[in-house]
């Protein structure tokens, strides 16, 4: 029988595990919950992840200098909430939202200085005629003039494969299709691919991707390319396509238009987007806000950053008073556009199996 | 016939070939986790973490019970909130598999054994913030080779059994993934693997798995009470990211044997080498 003689032994084993408790560095210790510290956090993670300093030409210094001597521990949080988002409006950056538990802050300039040039109203009543197929988030309708109709608002609305093949095969017989992205503010990006991959017929490059390295405000990976793939064994549609925007297709859309416009059969008609070019990330601050900003740029296929937007091959805006004349003049344009130009086209829309 | 249980002085006569039992141990852990991973957030958080464990080991026949082979199967699970202020509020999880080879030393001091060898590991580690984004969560997988050990002793007080074990987990070199500073999985899923997977070594990577626990014998069985400690890890392009956990645990253990009706063959035990 040994008795407990040697417990020095497990003694200096226990107290080797227990300082291996204080392994985890806990280097944030100094950081207190206060507006102070808060918006140290909040400056210093924006200067170290957003991704367009550059390409802006904003000197983040010099905001730092503006706005920090306006904080004082003693600031309520709507006020202090309120000062931070004054500052982030600076990056001029709808992608950049400071959110609270009482509010969130968006910067909406990149649309409401411009002309809405988007009426669903209008469209549904003098158009649609109050008559229309939805499925998957999309709005589609043959109109009377052989052209296909199809309104996608927001790409955060899953598009299915099955969903695309009806609506295709639908309008499989008209002239050209109009795909209406105005007032999409964005959503995945791989519902831009699925939706892509339907008007492409071979491995095609799309853009560009990427990232912050590190925290320096040019420290970005090589820019790397990304290729979509026609949908294999779905309904590809290779008529005449117009792409309508306005100033409100943003993000995930500005990425769509971006490749789209890219393909011969496609043709952009309305206003300039509302650009949206980087991907965001979101962060903690210490009191438990998120701030979401642009980390990552994504460039179109000639290396182009979009984040101020793409302008239209066809610029045109819709008439101030078209809620009360019912004329949507983007639409009206796209429709003269394919009946004139593209009118009895061929069948170029086919079934591909794998 | 099927025990879970110490060794029998009787089975110690036979020159036959010997029997080696199948160690087993089931235990279950709640404490403690500490984390911080720079690609979701710049803060440290803390929480809860539970876990459970299952190990077998068995000493290999061939070589007289100086080898011993152990294999090791874990998950965790945990959630946590700022160290800061308390807001904010992380999930973490992750599971784990090791198979090591130990080499079988007693020593001198009565009823003191040393384990020393050779470990392959695989494990899987998920962090999510439920900030949302694009950089709602991590994934780290990792490979690595380890030095393991166990330093086990056996005593008595009265007629009462206790087997003390320690065993550190060192993992030395391996692969692990870990995204680039604010490169999103979405890039990684379109194709773009540079720097995502890493050659893991002390420069970039401290992993480190420490147990210990007192086996409490009774007549076919043991109670396991423990303490297990775990870090992971990674300093990968300006990304900071580390789990530690402080988890107690309680469980069973014993030796799964088979022995037949006359059957004097000497037992060879991979752990439970009474005095």
């Amino acid at each position: 029988m040994t008795t407990i003689r040697n417990n020095t032994y497990l003694l200096t084993l226990l107290l080797v595990t227990i300082m291996l408790q204080g392994c985890f560095v806990d280097d944030d210790h100094f950081i207190e919950n206060t507006p102070r510290d808060n918006f140290e956090a909040l400056w210093n993670i924006v200067d170290d992840h957003y991704c367009f300093f550059d390409y802006k030409h904003i000197d983040w210094d010099s905001v730092y200098n503006e706005y920090a001597p306006r904080v004082h521990d003693n600031m309520n949080s709507y006020d202090f909430f309120d000062l931070c988002s004054s500052m982030l409006a600076t990056l001029e950056d709808g992608h950049v939202n400071l959110s609270s538990g009482f509010s969130s802050s968006y910067y909406w300039k990149w649309f409401q200085d411009y002309p809405v040039n988007y009426d669903e109203r209008v469209i549904h009543e003098n158009y649609l005629h109050f008559d229309f197929f939805q499925t998957s988030g999309i709005v589609y309708k043959k109109l009377t003039e052989n052209i296909g109709y199809v309104y996608y608002e927001s790409f955060s609305s899953n598009i299915s494969d099955v969903a695309l093949d009806y609506i295709l095969s639908r309008l499989s017989l008209c002239d050209g299709l109009i795909i209406d992205v105005r007032n999409n503010g964005g959503g995945s990006l791989s519902n831009v691919e699925t939706l892509v991959a339907r008007f492409i017929t071979q491995r095609t490059l799309a853009g560009y991707i990427s990232h912050k390295t590190g925290s320096g405000h040019n420290d970005f990976s090589e820019p790397y390319p990304y290729y979509y793939n026609p949908a294999q064994g779905h309904i590809l549609y290779g008529k005449p396509i117009v792409v309508l925007t306005n100033r409100h297709t943003y993000s995930a859309a500005n990425n769509f238009v971006q490749v789209m416009r890219m393909l011969p059969q496609v043709t952009i008609i309305g206003d300039r987007t509302g650009g949206g070019g980087g991907l965001p990330f979101t962060y903690n601050l210490p009191n438990g806000w998120n701030i979401r900003l642009s980390a990552s740029p994504i460039l179109d296929a000639e290396g182009n950053d979009t984040e101020w937007g793409i302008e239209p091959d066809i610029d045109i805006d819709m008439a101030p008073d078209a809620s009360l004349t019912g004329k949507d003049a983007i639409l009206d344009n796209a429709i003269d556009y394919l009946t004139n130009n593209f009118h009895n086209s061929t069948n170029n829309y086919e079934i591909r199996q794998n | 016939m099927v025990l879970l249980g110490i060794p029998c002085s009787h089975a110690q006569s036979s020159s036959d070939t010997p029997i080696s039992p199948l160690y087993m141990s089931g235990e279950v852990e709640i404490g403690r986790g500490d984390l911080i991973d720079t690609y979701l957030s710049p803060w440290s958080y803390g929480g809860w973490n539970i876990g459970i464990n299952v190990e077998l080991m068995k000493a290999l026949n061939g070589c007289n019970g100086s080898w011993l082979w152990q294999q090791r199967l874990g998950g965790n699970y945990g959630r946590s909130r700022m160290n800061i202020s308390g807001a904010g509020l992380v999930a973490s999880g992750g599971a784990n598999y090791s198979f090591a080879i130990m080499h079988h030393s007693p020593t001198p001091i009565c009823g003191l054994h040393l384990y020393y060898g050779g470990n392959i590991g695989i494990s899987a580690d998920a962090i999510y913030n439920y900030h949302g984004g694009n950089n709602p969560a991590t994934v780290r997988v990792d490979c690595s080779l380890a030095l393991t050990g166990m330093i086990v002793y056996n005593v008595s007080w009265g007629r009462q059994l206790f087997t003390i074990r320690y065993q550190p987990t060192l993992p030395v070199i391996g692969v692990f993934s870990q995204p680039e500073y604010a490169q999103s999985y979405y890039e990684v899923w379109l194709g773009n693997y540079n720097n995502f997977i890493h050659c893991g070594t002390w420069g970039n990577r401290f992993d480190m798995d420490n147990r210990l626990s007192i086996d409490i014998h009774f007549s076919n069985w043991a109670l396991r009470l423990g303490y297990h400690n775990r870090i992971s890890t990674t300093y990968t392009h300006n990304n900071r990211y580390q789990i530690v956990t402080n988890n107690f645990t309680i469980g069973f253990a014993g030796d799964i044997i088979s022995i037949g009706r006359g059957d004097n063959r000497p037992v060879i035990r991979a752990l439970y080498n009474m005095p």
